[in-house]
């Protein structure tokens, strides 16, 4: 999986306790911006898609302060060795569920089921 | 209900040419089958259609910051228009551009001036006025921007190859899910000849988060 520079911990985050892990304004980073241009993948595209349309008015599943809140409620370790879009979608899937508009089960059976078909291919 | 007819060729990428036969694919990284198990039951249940879904990968595909840039030109060639923006960015926007983001976050339009620049960024997150100017750079997004832009604005904005002079003030607003801004960038001298659709080419996405500042224009 490719990391990037962004995905770098800053040093005051890494250790203090008294900032969420996604609050960081102002803490020091040594990581220089990475200008190299990224066109969205695939998988980027899709997940882009499905936060979008569970946020637009008329569908109305997951706003988007839920959306940031399911990403501020990852675990800080998984937060930050995720890619962005891998935190977009582990975050809606945690509210999908806290919702209860999905089941954990139901994703679990989906995903065993998606996994066959991918290896019969 | 959209069933199980759109299986087959669910479970190809979206953009794919192949109707199915198709040379095997690269297998899913387990996040690309998390995001497929989740779209495939929002659909089987109704709660999103694969139209949507299409028409919106359409629009992302499209998407650039030219909606932006014709506010832009707009305000610098309508003052009755730049008062609008000025007030109501999203009322303004919606008027003269015929989108609808009413409903979306609150907008706020911020006009560079000889005292003042504005530069955006979202610390929390990457939260950015999509509908006018496309899907932020990655940049915008990652942990080094997030994290310095509010601490020294202008070594980061050297990097960028923005120098601002020291008799500026520079103002750095952070974006929340709530609140996004738009940066009306100083309209560059030598351009009074120009008309506005002219001007709007001139409009560069980068000037309108205010990384940068658009060049003279010389003759």
């Amino acid at each position: 999986m490719s990391k990037k520079a962004h995905n770098d911990v800053p040093a005051d985050i890494a250790k203090g306790p008294s900032r969420a892990m996604h609050d960081l304004g102002g803490s020091s980073h040594a990581g220089t911006l990475d200008f190299t241009p990224h066109l969205l993948s695939d998988f980027e595209r899709n997940v882009d898609a499905l936060v979008n349309l569970l946020a637009k008015a008329d569908i109305n599943i997951v706003c988007p302060d839920e959306r940031r809140r399911g990403i501020e409620s990852l675990p800080p370790e998984l937060y930050r060795s995720l890619t962005y879009y891998q935190r977009w979608l582990m975050g809606v899937k945690l509210i999908l569920v806290q919702k209860g508009v999905l089941s954990d089960a139901d994703i679990e059976q989906r995903l065993g089921e998606i996994r066959q078909r991918d290896e019969a291919r | 209900m959209m069933k199980d007819q759109d299986h087959d060729h669910e479970h190809d990428h979206a953009e794919s040419e192949s109707p199915g036969h198709a040379a095997p694919k690269e297998a899913l990284d387990e996040f690309a089958q998390v995001e497929l198990a989740i779209r495939e039951l929002l659909i089987e249940r109704g709660l999103i259609t694969q139209a949507q879904r299409r028409k919106y990968l359409d629009q992302i595909e499209s998407s650039t910051s030219m909606l932006g840039a014709r506010l832009v030109a707009k305000a610098w060639t309508a003052p009755d228009f730049r008062l609008q923006l000025l007030a109501d960015a999203r009322k303004a926007a919606t008027e003269f551009l015929g989108i609808e983001i009413l409903h979306g976050p609150a907008l706020v339009a911020l006009e560079n001036t000889e005292r003042m620049h504005h530069v955006v960024v979202c610390t929390l997150c990457s939260c950015y006025p999509k509908a006018l100017l496309g899907i932020p750079p990655d940049w915008y997004k990652s942990f080094a921007y997030r994290s310095r832009m509010v601490a020294e604005p202008r070594s980061v904005l050297a990097q960028f190859g923005t120098d601002i002079p020291d008799d500026i003030e520079i103002r750095v607003v952070d974006s929340t899910a709530d609140l996004r801004y738009l940066v009306i960038p100083r309209r560059p001298t030598g351009t009074d000849d120009l008309d506005e659709s002219k001007l709007a080419s001139l409009v560069t996405r980068d000037s309108m988060i205010g990384v940068s500042v658009l060049p003279e224009m010389r003759d």
